[in-house]
């Protein structure tokens, strides 16, 4: 290789060289910010699976306490005759979460056997179904609440 | 000694809870068919009908349903003031302790019985299948036989 080879070499590399440091600098720059964003992605894609699942968590948890109640409400409308004076009230209470705190957290089973026990009541108050009727289902509705909970369910 | 005595008082409880059980016994659907038909037919009235008086079949209202034991069932209803007769097939589709199911033509509803003072009455229900919906009933008194 003569002088001139060399030179003409060298010149090239010495272009080729800083753009290729550039390049470098500009891939390592995007690889980094690539990096952060993802990061970032994945840093709010896991708060937001938290979140989900602390609202579940907190959900279900206050399924668990309205269905308590429902049963509790259930049980007292079971065991108490339609002319005790109290027998009215307990309806109410039950028809306000029937419309009310129910919605937020029955499932398709639990909203059914909730119409049915409802259906019930009124057949009942009317002369049309007895006591014996009431108290099954109240046992159908506190079980579907039951299923509704039961382990596994819970987030 | 003992475990004879044991088993009979084991068998005595059993005896106390099956016959608690059986007060939630629910009727047989041969005997809610009887119930609905009779040994032959039974009418049901929806609406009283009131006829015109004169020459024809005119009518002013009325709705009454004949659940036969062959399992027909004859519907006279008054539309536009005459009397429209009706054949549809009726069946009991199920029978437990809090629901009866009866299939009458092509529509399912759920049976129902009572009783009072004014006399014995029957309806068929549609269940709603959510709460927007509304559960409704179509009542019918037994007509004097």
């Amino acid at each position: 290789m003569d002088e001139e080879t060399k030179r003409r070499w060298d010149v090239r590399l010495g272009i080729v060289a800083p753009i290729l440091t550039v390049v470098g600098l500009l891939v390592g720059v995007w690889q980094f910010n690539k990096g952060e964003e993802n990061k970032t992605r994945l840093e709010y894609e896991l708060l937001d699976r938290k979140d989900k699942i602390d609202f579940q968590r907190k959900l279900w948890l206050e399924r668990l306490t309205i269905y308590k109640s429902i049963a509790e409400q259930a049980g007292k409308i079971a065991i108490t005759d339609k002319n005790d004076k109290a027998f009215k009230g307990l309806v109410q209470t039950f028809d306000a979460s029937y419309w009310g705190m129910m919605i937020f957290v029955e499932d398709p089973d639990v909203e059914r056997a909730m119409i049915d026990f409802h259906d019930e009541i009124v057949d009942y108050q009317k002369g049309q179904s007895s006591e014996d009727k009431i108290k099954l289902r109240a046992n159908n509705l506190v079980k579907a609440c039951r299923k509704s909970v039961e382990p596994g369910t819970a987030p | 000694m003992f475990r004879t005595l044991s088993k009979l008082i084991v068998l005595a409880l059993c005896y106390v809870v099956l016959a608690n059980a059986s007060s939630f016994a629910q009727d047989t659907a041969a005997q809610i068919e009887t119930r609905l038909a009779g040994s032959h037919g039974r009418d049901w009235i929806y609406k009283k009908i009131v006829g015109f008086l004169g020459p024809g079949e005119k009518c002013e209202q009325g709705e009454k349903y004949r659940f036969k034991a062959d399992h027909t069932l004859v519907i006279t209803q008054c539309i536009d003031s005459r009397m429209h007769i009706e054949t549809q097939d009726w069946s009991i589709e199920s029978v437990d302790v809090l629901e009866t199911h009866i299939k009458v033509g092509n529509n399912s509803y759920i049976l129902r019985f009572w009783d009072t003072p004014k006399g014995h009455f029957m309806a068929l229900r549609t269940k709603a299948i959510d709460k927007t919906q509304e559960t409704t009933d179509k009542e019918f008194q037994l007509a004097e036989e």
